[in-house]
């Protein structure tokens, strides 16, 4: 663990991440939050040293929190695009460097529950379910186009965003119909936006998985749709079938 | 597909949305928006490598010793496995790939996993080192493969099946050498050829005759011809091959495992040490140019190979050995239910896609309402007889019962002939205990549903280990259903699941009724026949081990001794050698003195009885002029090898 975390490819995200916290911190400064702009750097700060999973969802939270709360007593209120943009892709930035972190520190793969339920038996103990390695990406298998890849999320994702809320924003101020109100409209059309691609992915992927069933999959899915069509008389023709064997045996015309 | 984190993510973004949204936060939206984006297109991409990764993946495995690649591999001695993944097309860049060690080695040294990215050009390669404790066969499943972003915020794993069996041979060392090799004669054949106490032409005296006309003049001994003033001829002993002939026993009885006190990851089954004194013996044959064969026996079938000479002809016999010892014990009447979670685990492990809900599926009330089998071998206590009868109970107290009282209601209101306290006694019944009858069927539903959680499981293994079964076995339509039903069925088509994938399972020696399960007297009968075919067909001097176990039951032993009175009486010698289980003292030692414990005494009875069949055996056979030989013994290949030299000597002196 020790040697992981010191190793070069973990030193560089441990610092991308402190740099994001501080891009976050100095951007939120300058939206007006002032010394509360220091605010998420504590569960950031934290759960790096503690190489806690749950530090981009505290800052996360504590970011909602602040704009939440800070728009009540007038903290935020900078309406700045570049540093909002700046301030969203050190977010984006933070989270993906510091769960890269964890990946190469603690935990890439989550465990299987199942095996917890593998057999108990001492010659199968070790078989299966046993992963024996350390569920981690080794620390030599990172290489530049990994960060190539980050830097171009965090540039292109806040513009796409940005070009959402732009959509939504417009939406909900031109197309809001008449007795609702324009907060009801934003939610429906987020959720209808969220539900209809969730819905469409599913189905999608549903069908591409019909489709790519192997000769296997499809029989016995084949099969079990006719045991599910013919269950009952078969149940009670088998179990009729097993009673007239046991009372062979026991008349004695059966081994 | 989500891991935590990645559900933590979305529900972050998704609660940064409506809030921005809510309190009309611009940022607040647009980072929620972003981080939604974010997540899309990662999973998209994730989908797109899991896709790649399962049409493309390539496996490739190598088994290797010191010189280079091997094709089998040998007990005793240790191996490498190099397994090496690559893509046909495209890249993933990252993946991790752990390969599940096979159950008939050991694992001993080098990683079975590896990570990083895979392609065409950039393979994945795993290397460690296996040791082989026993004879077998060693079955590789394939790999499994666990795919995930460089965040984690998706996972999945499946299994890239691609089964390798490898055979592991017996090891053939040669016994030591513990009598001193004297000349005994004035010249000694070349090998392959051993002196026989007939006339005939070889080079060792054997008589002197009287001299017949035809005989060759080169046979006359001239110096005793003039002593005695007449024509006296020398004849000479036979110089033939001998044949040795070992007759396997592959049974159920010796193919059940047992723990192994100094290595519990092991199970040591009696098959195995007749497996090595077998081995031990070809080796010996073959390096004195003996011509050996085999025959396997078991319940059902005999399988064999004709005495032949030569390193091809051993390692046929090796071969032959080697999947023997990879069979596994079968009972068809044993309990299922103790089979279940080990198949269950492996099927998992294996064939995840075919247990699948989607595919393989369990009615979520199925379990609520039906309990198992109707007819069930196996019966396991109170619960599990109020698990399968609940519907039935429920049914009848709630609707059968009902009806039929208002039926007899209703006959009681048009008869006059019923008496007015049997009508009290249906009025009472109907209004009071009617209402409690079904109050008691709903509570004892309900009691059954809370305490049965773990039977309902166990039915739920049952019907997806039954339909993977049914598959994999080509079962007929109605096959599914059977092995639900049927206890006997799914037992031995667990079983066999098991064997295929050389599993080691342990199963009950005894049914609920104190029955041998093991017992099949066909055994007796097959090893009869295969001694019989082999003594007709059999010529001078022909030696025949029997290494098989005759202890289970001696009562129908009578076909065997037929046999070998045949095999005798043709000149053939004959010899047993029965396996004794591991741990039971050898019984020409003395029993421990046992404790005052229960177990102790148990076992102690266990002891003397074991010991008493086997002087039984001994005495039985020794009438037939057979000597017996316990498997166990520490120099067994010594006593066995010097026994047969022995034989080899008298040849036909009798």
């Amino acid at each position: 663990m020790r040697e992981r975390y010191q190793a070069p490819a973990a030193r560089d995200y441990r610092l991308a991440s402190l740099v994001c916290l501080c891009v976050l911190a100095l951007s939120l400064w300058h939206e007006g939050f002032e010394a509360w702009a220091l605010l998420p750097l504590i569960p950031g700060l934290l759960s790096l040293l503690l190489l806690s999973s749950a530090g981009p969802i505290f800052v996360l939270v504590l970011l909602g929190l602040l704009y939440g709360i800070g728009s009540r007593v007038g903290l935020g209120t900078s309406e700045s695009w570049w540093n909002s943009g700046l301030l969203i892709a050190a977010c984006l930035s933070y989270t993906a460097c510091h769960w890269r972190l964890l990946s190469l520190t603690k935990q890439a793969v989550p465990s299987d529950p199942r095996w917890a339920k593998a057999p108990a038996h001492p010659h199968l103990k070790g078989r299966w379910f046993q992963r024996e390695q350390a569920s981690v990406r080794s620390v030599q298998q990172t290489n530049a186009g990994e960060w190539l890849v980050l830097l171009l999320q965090a540039s292109l994702f806040p513009l796409l965003g940005l070009g959402g809320w732009l959509v939504l924003d417009t939406e909900m101020s031109l197309g809001t119909p008449q007795g609702v109100s324009l907060r009801l409209w934003g939610l429906l059309w987020l959720a209808w936006v969220v539900l209809g691609l969730l819905g469409g992915g599913y189905a999608l992927f549903t069908l591409l998985r019909w489709y790519h069933l192997s000769r296997d999959e499809a029989e016995l899915f084949l099969q079990d749709e006719l045991w599910s069509a013919t269950r009952g008389p078969q149940r009670r023709i088998q179990a009729t079938i097993v009673q007239q064997r046991y009372h062979a045996e026991k008349r004695g015309e059966r081994p | 597909m989500l891991t935590t984190r990645g559900w933590w993510l979305l529900a972050s973004a998704l609660s940064l949305t409506v809030l921005g949204l809510v309190l009309r936060q611009g940022v607040l939206a647009w980072l929620g928006l972003t981080l939604l984006l974010w997540l899309g297109s990662e999973w998209l991409f994730f989908l797109l490598r899991l896709a790649r990764l399962r049409s493309s993946l390539t496996l490739q495995r190598t088994f290797a010793d010191e010189r280079g690649p091997v094709q089998t591999l040998w007990v005793g001695r240790s191996f490498t496995v190099c397994v090496r993944l690559s893509l046909r097309t495209g890249r993933v860049p990252f993946v991790l790939v752990c390969d599940p060690v096979a159950f008939a080695v050991r694992h001993r040294d080098g990683k079975t996993y590896a990570d990083g990215p895979l392609g065409v050009t950039q393979p994945l390669e795993i290397r460690y080192r296996i040791e082989c404790p026993r004879a077998g066969m060693a079955r590789f499943e394939g790999v499994r493969v666990e795919l995930t972003d460089y965040q984690g915020l998706f996972a999945r794993w499946f299994f890239a099946r691609q089964p390798v069996e490898v055979p592991i041979l017996p090891a053939v060392v040669a016994p030591r050498r513990s009598a001193a090799l004297l000349k005994r004669h004035n010249a000694l054949p070349p090998p392959g050829t051993h002196r026989l106490a007939k006339p005939g032409s070889g080079s060792e005296l054997l008589d002197l005759r009287d001299y017949q006309p035809g005989d060759p003049p080169r046979t006359i001994a001239w110096k005793v011809s003039a002593r005695r003033e007449k024509l006296i001829t020398r004849e000479f002993e036979s110089e033939v091959p001998v044949r040795s002939v070992l007759f396997v026993d592959v049974s159920s009885a010796v193919l059940l495992p047992s723990p192994c006190a100094e290595a519990p990851e092991l199970l040591s089954r009696p098959v195995d040490r007749l497996i090595e004194l077998a081995a031990a013996l070809f080796r010996v044959h073959t390096s004195r140019r003996d011509l050996s064969g085999l025959y396997l026996v078991d319940e059902e079938k005999t399988q064999w190979l004709r005495p032949a000479r030569g390193r091809a002809h051993l390692n046929n016999l090796l071969r032959l050995l080697g999947q023997a010892a990879a069979l596994g014990p079968r009972a068809c009447r044993a309990d299922p239910e103790l089979l279940l979670p080990i198949a269950h685990s492996l099927a998992q492990e294996i064939y995840p896609d075919l247990l699948d809900a989607r595919l393989n599926q369990v009615p979520f009330w199925l379990t609520w309402w039906i309990g198992g089998p109707l007819q069930p071998r196996h019966r396991h206590g109170i619960i599990d007889w109020l698990n399968r009868h609940k519907r039935s109970l429920l049914l009848g107290a709630t609707t059968w019962i009902p009806l039929a009282v208002l039926l007899v209601n209703l006959a009681a209101a048009f008869t006059d002939a019923i008496p007015s306290w049997a009508r009290t006694m249906l009025g009472a019944f109907s209004l009071l205990g009617l209402p409690l009858l079904v109050l008691l069927a709903w509570l004892l539903f309900l009691v059954t549903i809370t305490f049965s959680g773990p039977r309902r499981k166990q039915f739920r293994w049952r019907k997806r280990l039954a339909a993977l079964l049914a598959h994999k076995h080509g079962l007929p339509p109605g096959g599914l259903e059977s092995l639900l039903q049927d206890d006997d069925a799914l037992s031995e088509h667990l079983q066999r699941f098991l064997t295929s994938h050389h599993v080691p399972y342990t199963l009950p020696l005894y049914d609920q009724r104190g029955r041998w399960l093991f017992a099949d007297p066909r055994k007796i009968t097959r090893l009869a026949q295969a001694l019989l075919s082999t003594a007709s067909h059999g010529q001078d001097n022909e030696l025949y081990v029997l290494l098989v176990d005759l202890l289970e039951d001696q009562e129908n032993l009578l076909p065997l001794f037929s046999a070998i009175k045949v095999a005798r009486a043709r000149h053939h010698q004959v010899m047993v050698v029965q396996p004794w289980p591991r741990g039971v003292p050898l019984p020409d030692r003395p029993l421990p003195e046992p404790s005052n414990s229960l177990l102790d005494q148990l076992r102690k009875h266990y002891y003397q009885q074991m010991h008493t069949a086997f002087g039984r055996l001994k005495r039985s056979l020794a009438g037939l002029g057979v000597a017996v030989l316990c498997a166990e013994a520490d120099d067994a290949e010594q006593l066995l090898l010097e026994r047969m030299e022995r034989l080899r000597r008298v040849g036909g002196r009798r």
